[in-house]
């Protein structure tokens, strides 16, 4: 059995039309004994930046502690914010650095990017648990259920949603994902990010 | 331990080598990193090189990014495409760049591709072959084109046409069929094209589009997604959700400041 | 007078390679031996007291920071400062972390260096106990540091002052100045840099024990007034924080204030500038 399956969990992150949105499963569990239905895996790293860790959960906790303390030196030196590229950049080294010795997690990031003429674009990444990073324009899965987010997404993904729309598109794939993988699970919690705000929702599935 | 670890010095940290091999022993593998099953190649025309590489991203059997960049900046005049470990291809070709542009600075001199092939091969030689890069190394410079290919154990073959990758057989053959010395560009370029397209169609670890690169003495020209013979039909129809599809227990919105605007009103501080 | 030649420790490699500020080391380790005139810490404190002055006061409920700036002029771009929600790039005053603001007094370059490691040894204590460094805890960190300069590598002392203003849930809000030496100690009011002494006397004087913050910022510009080298106060020369609770979080708010909200400050406390004046707007 894989060390990524150990804990279990999964995330999916969506681009909408001036928005996008972040989802993961609550489950924690020690191989199948399921131990939290409350194990949060994605944080807010700035205002407009979210990141979600698939994985082994010791990791989760302590990437979360390492980007919080990187982001912070960034955010006092630069005297700004950090921009979601920037911050996926900063996501593939802290990776990468640990070559030989890999975080067990594969990070989903999702954010709204600065634009010159001073909106926001939406943007999504993730990368290998050595930080190989992947921008899609669609959608990053990550986790045990990966490859029914895959499908699922693969086949109710179209482009330009409105965040009410988005929302209802990422939450049904992510349950029907979830629900065919016994690692992931024990309920869904949805981030959706909007220029002038942010709306979380935790949804009714199934605790089996 | 953890003050040490966070901002330590630049380069790789084995500290959990110990761990991961103990949990080898024990029947826990190490996940599978991204791969870049792919198809490469690399020839020689009358005027320089061209570049050329599939774009799928593996991650097992799974298609993990179905539009991933394979041919990697250098320098300006030099290019490097990357099969194996997707992200060992990307740092690697990151760090000879960056490398490169500091020795061409250094001693003013344009950079020439056999740097960029013994900065390459001395890195991954000293790693043993654990980098798991396999690079297409191609570009003119002051000796005219040169064509390089890169093994992950660090052995270097220079050659008029090379393949690489999962799908480098596919490829191959083609080359063995088709090239000839000084060929024009539009041969070499239909050439590199049909190469690739065998790696695409025969070999699953190869997919998606088309990538080129034509690498001439004073100029370069990239050709992201020359050709894109798996574009997705469009969908039959739509499978938008009607709002309230779906089921929640709990909502919270939080509000963000989208623009602050300063107004100076003369009266005292307040630093509440 | 007899000085002995005491030999380098070997602790060169541990300090070069924690801070990789590696300079020249004298063969004979002059800096590390006992001198009854102390003399480094003689020229480093002579540097300091030709620095721009650095005033603080601890107020019950905060703490208030300025600072005189000696890099002025109208050639000075300083757009970079004008937005910015930290309160801009500073010369003087620096965020170290969510709690505490430092104020710094001496030489420039020395000083960065400080904040630096300040703000990464804040860092690396939230990471170890997820809370926020206490105030006295990063004086001493910095302190220990210091220290060492002092008495291994054969390198020179940092020739900077600093003074902490923070707020931890131990000790509420706090006050601590440290200098070159490696020394510090916690103050009710204290200044360093140029004309610490005549400050100094003065907060002696007008400081009261239970005053509040709105006081106390009045206290700090009206001090300040009377010891900067310039005839008016103006937001060219003066850069000012202020370290509150927020009353609904009941977390730490440090302020660095703006160019513009300085100058709002000062015509509300009645030391702004004339129209006349107005000739040297940033």
């Amino acid at each position: 059995m894989s060390i990524m399956e150990y804990n279990g969990g999964s995330v999916i992150a969506m681009v909408g039309k001036d928005c996008v949105a972040i989802a993961s499963d609550l489950r924690l569990g020690n191989q199948a004994l399921g131990i939290s239905s409350n194990f949060q895996k994605i944080f807010p790293v700035t205002d407009r930046i979210y990141l979600g860790l698939p994985g082994l959960a010791t990791d989760v906790t302590t990437l979360r502690e390492v980007f919080r303390f990187r982001v912070n030196m960034y955010t006092i030196k630069e005297e700004r914010e950090i921009e979601p590229e920037t911050f996926a950049h900063l996501v593939s080294s802290t990776l990468y650095e640990r070559r030989f010795g890999p975080y067990f997690i594969e990070p989903v990031m999702a954010g709204l990017s600065k634009v010159a003429t001073g909106g926001f674009k939406p943007f999504i990444a993730a990368t290998d648990l050595i930080g190989c990073l992947n921008f899609a324009k669609d959608f990053v899965v990550a986790g045990t259920a990966s490859s029914k987010l895959y499908g699922a997404a693969e086949g109710l993904w179209e482009p330009d949603l409105e965040p009410e729309q988005l929302f209802e598109t990422i939450s049904q794939t992510m349950l029907n994902a979830v629900d065919r993988d016994a690692y992931s699970g024990w309920g869904v919690v949805v981030h959706v990010i909007e220029k002038d705000k942010i709306t979380t929702r935790t949804l009714k599935g199934r605790m089996d | 331990m953890a003050t040490a670890a966070v901002y330590s010095s630049p380069g790789f940290d084995f500290s959990n080598e110990i761990r991961n091999n103990f949990l080898a022993s024990k029947g826990i593998p190490l996940p599978k990193a991204t791969s870049t099953g792919t198809t490469i190649v690399g020839c020689i025309f009358e005027d320089g090189i061209i570049l050329g590489a599939d774009t799928r991203a593996t991650e097992g059997p799974i298609v993990a990014d179905k539009n991933c960049e394979k041919i990697h900046y250098i320098t300006e005049s030099i290019r490097c495409c990357g099969a194996g470990t997707a992200a060992d291809t990307e740092f690697v070709t990151n760090l000879i760049s960056s490398n490169m542009e500091m020795h061409a600075l250094t001693h003013n001199r344009k950079p020439r591709v056999v740097t960029a092939m013994t900065m390459l091969k001395q890195y991954l030689f000293r790693y043993q072959g654990h980098v798991g890069a396999a690079l297409v190394l191609g570009g003119v410079d002051a000796t005219g084109p040169n064509l390089f290919t890169i093994a992950p154990h660090g052995s270097t073959d220079k050659l008029p046409y090379v393949t690489m990758g999962s799908g480098s057989l596919a490829a191959m053959a083609v080359f063995e069929s088709g090239w000839r010395k000084g060929m024009s560009r539009e041969e070499a370029l239909t050439l590199v094209k049909s190469a690739i397209s065998a790696g695409i169609f025969n070999d699953l670890g190869s997919g998606s589009n088309v990538d080129a690169c034509i690498i001439t003495a004073n100029n370069t020209e990239m050709l992201r997604n020359v050709e894109m013979p798996n574009e997705r039909v469009q969908k039959e129809r739509t499978y938008v959700f009607p709002k309230g599809t779906t089921a929640w227990k709990k909502e919270e919105v939080r509000k963000l400041v989208v623009q602050e605007e300063v107004r100076l009103v003369g009266e005292a501080m307040d630093t509440d | 007078m007899i000085v002995s030649k005491i030999r380098q420790c070997v602790h060169i490699a541990a300090i070069s390679n924690r801070h990789n500020n590696l300079t020249v080391v004298e063969k004979l380790g002059r800096t590390t031996i006992f001198s009854p005139e102390g003399k480094h810490f003689e020229y480093a404190m002579e540097a300091i007291s030709h620095a721009g002055t650095v005033l603080g006061v601890l107020a019950k409920d905060g703490v208030v920071l300025a600072a005189e700036k000696k890099v002025t002029g109208k050639l000075l771009d300083l757009s970079g400062a004008k937005e910015g929600g930290y309160g801009g790039s500073g010369e003087k005053i620096f965020l170290l972390n969510s709690n505490v603001i430092g104020g710094v007094a001496g030489l420039t370059a020395d000083a960065n260096s400080l904040i630096n490691y300040a703000r990464s040894a804040a860092q690396q204590h939230l990471l170890a106990y997820n809370e926020d460094i206490p105030v006295e805890l990063l004086a001493q960190r910095l302190c220990d540091m210091k220290q060492s300069y002092t008495q291994y590598g054969g390198l020179r002392p940092f020739g900077a002052s600093l003074l902490y203003a923070g707020y931890d849930q131990q000790y509420q809000f706090q006050l601590y100045h440290s200098d070159p030496s490696g020394n510090y100690s916690g103050w009710k009011a204290t200044c360093i840099g140029a004309n610490n002494g005549t400050a100094q006397s003065l907060l002696k004087q007008e400081y009261k024990d239970d005053i509040e913050v709105k006081a106390a910022i009045s206290l700090v510009l009206k001090t300040m007034s009377k010891t900067m080298d310039s005839t008016t106060l103006g937001s060219e020369k003066l850069e000012f924080a202020v370290i509150t609770l927020d009353p609904e979080t009941k977390l730490p708010k440090a302020k660095i204030y703006r160019p513009d909200e300085i100058d709002e400050l000062l015509q509300a406390e009645g030391l702004g500038k004339k129209e006349e004046d107005d000739a040297m707007k940033s």
